[in-house]
């Protein structure tokens, strides 16, 4: 069965970010009270998700190295988005994300006190990435940048657990039409299934917000369904812990998130990196 | 219920005094990286933090990232049943369901007591070569298995991250989470375990006081056969490797045993192992037993190695010493009785001639004398002739060889003890140094490694071939697909509808029964002019199946528009032919051949890493056999020399006892003097 292999600092896998960083991510996300730019929202979802897989695989000695992971960015240019220690780096272990965040941010929070009330509360947050938004959407440069990472990646563990790209964008690609560095990515595989690519649009064009769906019908423009067609099916586990989190899934479901709000960004990091058990 | 994550509660933990109500953890400090960020440990459903208590004392929490089932009433049976077993490897914990304030509400944690120690992969890595603390470990392993089991309880996860051992060398056991307990037999598992811990038979149904039989096994047997050999972890740890000895593959695929089977001393370890591997269905796991092995210890001094055959049979020989010795006997000579009352009775009357001397003086002197001159003269040859007196002498001198038996027998002990001792300096122990030189393979070991070093080749020839495959699969592919449309229209064609070339109803009837309907049903027409009955010349269809028949009633002239017509379709479905695949084809295509590739590559990564841990067990078992020999030396020396000495000390315990013997004999005839002679 695909998608089961085990893994383990001797057989490790890999997650590729993918992140448009063009210009029209200075766009502001959400309604009501809390506004957010676009970039600063999806740079914080995966600063949180980096500081999360850290913990995860945080053992009595140290960050163990299950995953390594990469960060593209593509806006005026096209490479690794990591900042500070890590700049221009491609494909780093986690132990070494773990002790190599740009800095530490205090930010302060308000959360509720228990007795209807909220309080403020400072506390530290790692920073990887930078929110960047400039420049054009050289998509199709940047989705065949990680189609080599996860070529290299699945040459030199041919047994892994098939790598993981997740793409986050906005809008069109201005470099062409990016299938067929997605099926280039979609086509390469380890024993254990092909890899899988995921992608989130924060779409300006309105309509319904789609999370994780198995149908393109709602989807309002060309654009939002085509990234759906290159979106992977959701293998099982990540399926079964959907479920868990209380979406519908069904056979045709895919990895693919429209016009999500914050919540669903995180959810889509989250399911999009869930790991089976680790060893 | 969405639980917190890892990151949410390490966020929460930056502020203490607000996320918890438990006093001695409200204020406290949480432990830190280095960067100052809150330090976890993190497993697949929890997250464990270090928090100093306001007051100094240290407790361990652990947060759950995922709902349990039956959670506090879990921990509530478990905690119990642990309070009443009370065992020195347990560590103590506290659930408290209300424990933990993360983003607007209470979540449960658990506070256990945070023990200074290391996990059992880092301090066996540390400590490998210290057999004793080793051994020591795998005694406290087996008898903390045994308190539970006797106790009707069964951990649920033992494997090596739960294994942890303290500053003083002792095993710790935590991580109570999947623990039966009796009064939880029908809540069913909460984890399933360690993938390679537990038995590949294992699922969630399985929940009762035998579910640590396998890991039990698995872990004690590792590590008593580390005491005797910690090379072992050298060869089948790979560095990041989440086992001891053996994992998962390994209970499928057993060959890691063979590459154990050798060392007689294993053979019982691994025959358990086996039983646990083999078995088709859990309840035939033995329940764990170690009796049957050799202790740790035992394993440790090597005891049972070398073969304790001598110094048996010695202790098998009767002792000497137990023996009671012979009583000194008071004999009497048998023989001359009349010569000795007659010499007796001179000699009395030889006395009496004294006081008559004093009378007469001449004839009592004459008596006196003569009396007892007769006396003396008739006595002393008579006492001399008694074979008592030979058997005295004959006493006397055994007496003297048996001493001497007995003085040679001593050194004879000096000097064995000498040479045990001389030979003891060169130390028969464990600490033989492997020498420089390389130990080249066995015989065997060589066969194998060339065996894995050929497949290695096929598979990179397979790999190679691979890479020309594509174009020649394309191909292929495109022309089964060509043949397939063509096949497809010849079908649509039935000779019914061809009527109109010259082929007759009646005559497609007699195709029809040749089994020819449709044009996909020949392969090719033969015409034979002029031949047949009728002049007019025969037709041959040769079918699909390669057999060649004749066509009843068909002319020369019917088959030549047979053929013009068969021809025809042949051409007009091989115009309208794909004349290239489809793009899923070929992807499908590139897609069959990469997995292949893919599964070439992973088997040649699997047999490259077959073979250098062959190559290394190939070496090590060389060169442990030098080592082995030269041990074997020595202990034989060494036993040689026991041997040697306790016959020694058997012979002059011989010596002594016939020494001493032959003494008591001498001592009774030594009684047996000329006055015992006279006087009976």
């Amino acid at each position: 069965m695909p998608y089961t292999a085990e893994i383990s600092r001797a057989n490790p896998t890999c997650f590729v970010f993918v992140v448009d960083q063009s210009g029209s991510m200075q766009d502001q996300i959400g309604g009501g009270e809390v506004v957010q730019r676009k970039a600063q929202v999806v740079s914080d979802a995966i600063n949180r998700l980096l500081y999360e897989l850290t913990l995860k695989c945080a053992k009595e000695e140290g960050v163990r190295d299950y995953f390594h992971v990469a960060c593209l960015g593509y806006g005026a240019s096209v490479g690794s988005a990591f900042a500070g220690a890590l700049r221009e780096r491609e494909m780093v272990p986690l132990s070494e994300i773990a002790t190599n965040p740009a800095r530490l941010e205090e930010r302060t929070k308000k959360t509720p006190d228990g007795a209807g009330g909220l309080v403020e509360q400072t506390v530290k947050f790692p920073v990887w990435l930078d929110p960047v938004a400039d420049g054009g959407t050289p998509m199709t440069q940047a989705l065949a940048q990680a189609r080599r990472l996860v070529s290299d990646w699945v040459d030199a563990h041919p047994s892994c657990f098939p790598p993981v790209v997740l793409h986050l964008t906005d809008g069109e690609s201005t470099d062409g039409d990016p299938s067929t560095a997605t099926q280039g990515i979609m086509s390469l595989l380890s024993t254990d299934g092909n890899a899988l690519l995921f992608n989130l649009h924060v779409s300006s064009a309105g309509g319904t917000p789609a999370t994780f769906p198995d149908n393109d019908a709602a989807l309002p423009d060309q654009f939002a369904k085509l990234l759906f067609s290159i979106s992977s099916y959701l293998p099982e586990h990540m399926k079964v812990y959907a479920k868990q989190q209380g979406l519908a899934t069904s056979d045709g479901t895919r990895g693919f998130v429209y016009n999500a709000d914050v919540t669903s960004i995180v959810q889509f990091l989250d399911i999009g990196t869930r790991a089976s058990d680790l060893r | 219920m969405k639980y917190p994550s890892g990151a949410d509660y390490a966020e929460a933990l930056q502020n203490t005094a607000a996320c918890f109500r438990d006093p001695e953890l409200a204020g406290g400090t949480v432990q830190s990286t280095p960067l100052g960020m809150p330090r976890a440990i993190s497993g697949n459903f929890a997250s464990v933090f270090c928090i100093v208590s306001p007051r100094g004392k240290r407790y361990a929490i652990k947060c759950f990232t995922r709902h349990i089932v039956d959670q506090q009433d879990r921990y509530v049976a478990v905690s119990t049943a642990l309070a009443d077993l009370d065992r020195p490897w347990q560590v103590a914990f506290d659930y408290q369901q209300y424990g933990i304030f993360v983003q607007g509400r209470w979540y449960p944690l658990l506070k256990m007591e945070w023990i200074e120690a290391q996990g059992l992969l880092p301090w066996l890595e540390e400590h490998l070569h210290d057999s004793e603390a080793i051994a020591d470990v795998t005694a406290e392993f087996g008898a903390a298995v045994s308190d539970l089991q006797s106790a009707g309880l069964a951990h649920g996860d033992l494997q090596h991250g739960n294994l942890l051992v303290d500053r003083a060398g002792r095993l710790r056991v935590i991580d109570y989470d999947g623990m039966f307990v009796q009064s939880l037999a029908n809540r069913g598992a909460a984890e399933m375990g360690h993938l390679n811990y537990q038995s590949p038979l294992r699922t969630m149904d399985d929940f009762d006081q035998t579910l640590d039989r396998f890991a039990a096994w698995l872990i004690y047997v590792s590590l008593l056969l580390l005491v005797d050999d910690p090379g072992l972890w050298i060869q089948f740890h790979d560095e990041g490797e989440e086992k001891l000895l053996f994992g998962r593959d390994d209970f499928v695929d057993q060959e890691v045993l063979e590459a154990l089977s050798g060392p007689p001393e294993f053979d019982p370890a691994l025959q358990s192992l086996r039983s646990c591997w083999d078995a088709d269905d859990l309840a035939q796991v033995p329940p764990f037993d170690p009796a049957a092995l050799p202790t740790p210890s035992e394993m440790l001094s090597g005891d049972f190695v070398v073969s304790t055959a001598p110094a048996a049979a010695s202790r098998a020989r009767r002792t000497r010493s137990a023996e009671p010795l012979p009583p000194v006997e008071d004999l009497e000579f048998c023989g001359g009785l009349l010569l000795s009352r007659t010499s007796l009775a001179l000699a009395v009357v030889g006395l009496l001639g004294l006081p008559l001397a004093v009378f007469l003086p001449v004839a009592g002197a004459a008596v006196a004398v003569a009396g007892l001159l007769t006396a003396v003269l008739i006595a002393v040859p008579a006492y001399r002739s008694q074979p008592e007196n030979d058997a005295r002498q004959s006493a006397a001198a055994e007496l003297a060889a048996r001493r001497h038996d007995r003085e040679v027998a001593e050194d004879r002990l000096a000097e064995v003890q000498q040479g045990e001792r001389g030979g003891g300096a060169r130390g028969p122990g464990r600490t033989v140094v492997p020498s420089q030189r390389a130990a080249s393979p066995s015989q065997h070991d060589a066969q194998r490694l060339r065996e894995l070093e050929a497949e290695r080749a096929r598979a990179h020839d397979a790999l190679q071939e691979l890479q020309s495959t594509e174009a020649v699969r394309l191909r292929d592919a495109l022309s089964r697909r060509q043949e397939t449309h063509v096949q497809a229209l010849l079908k649509a064609n039935e000779i019914d509808r061809a009527i109109l070339l010259g082929v007759n109803r009646s005559l497609a009837r007699q195709l029809a029964s040749r089994g020819v309907f449709t044009a996909a049903d020949l392969t090719s027409v033969e015409v034979i002019d002029g031949g047949g009955r009728s002049g007019r010349g025969q037709t041959m269809v040769v079918l699909r199946s390669g057999r060649r028949v004749k066509i009843d009633g068909f002319t020369a002239a019917n088959g030549k528009s047979l053929r013009s017509w068969y021809l025809g379709e042949v051409a007009k479905a091989q115009a309208s032919a794909p004349i290239a695949l489809s793009a899923s084809e070929t992807a499908k295509i590139r897609q069959g051949i990469e997995i292949e590739r893919r599964q070439l590559k992973s088997a040649q990564a699997r047999l490259m890493k077959r073979i250098s841990q062959e190559n290394r067990m190939a070496k090590h078992r060389a060169q442990n056999g030098q080592v082995r020999e030269r041990q074997n030396d020595s202990r034989n020396a060494a036993a040689a020399a026991r041997r040697l000495v306790l016959g020694a000390q058997d012979d002059l315990e011989e010596a002594q006892w016939a020494e001493q013997v032959a003494a008591r004999r001498a001592e009774s005839y030594a009684r047996l003097n000329v006055w015992r002679f006279l006087l009976r």
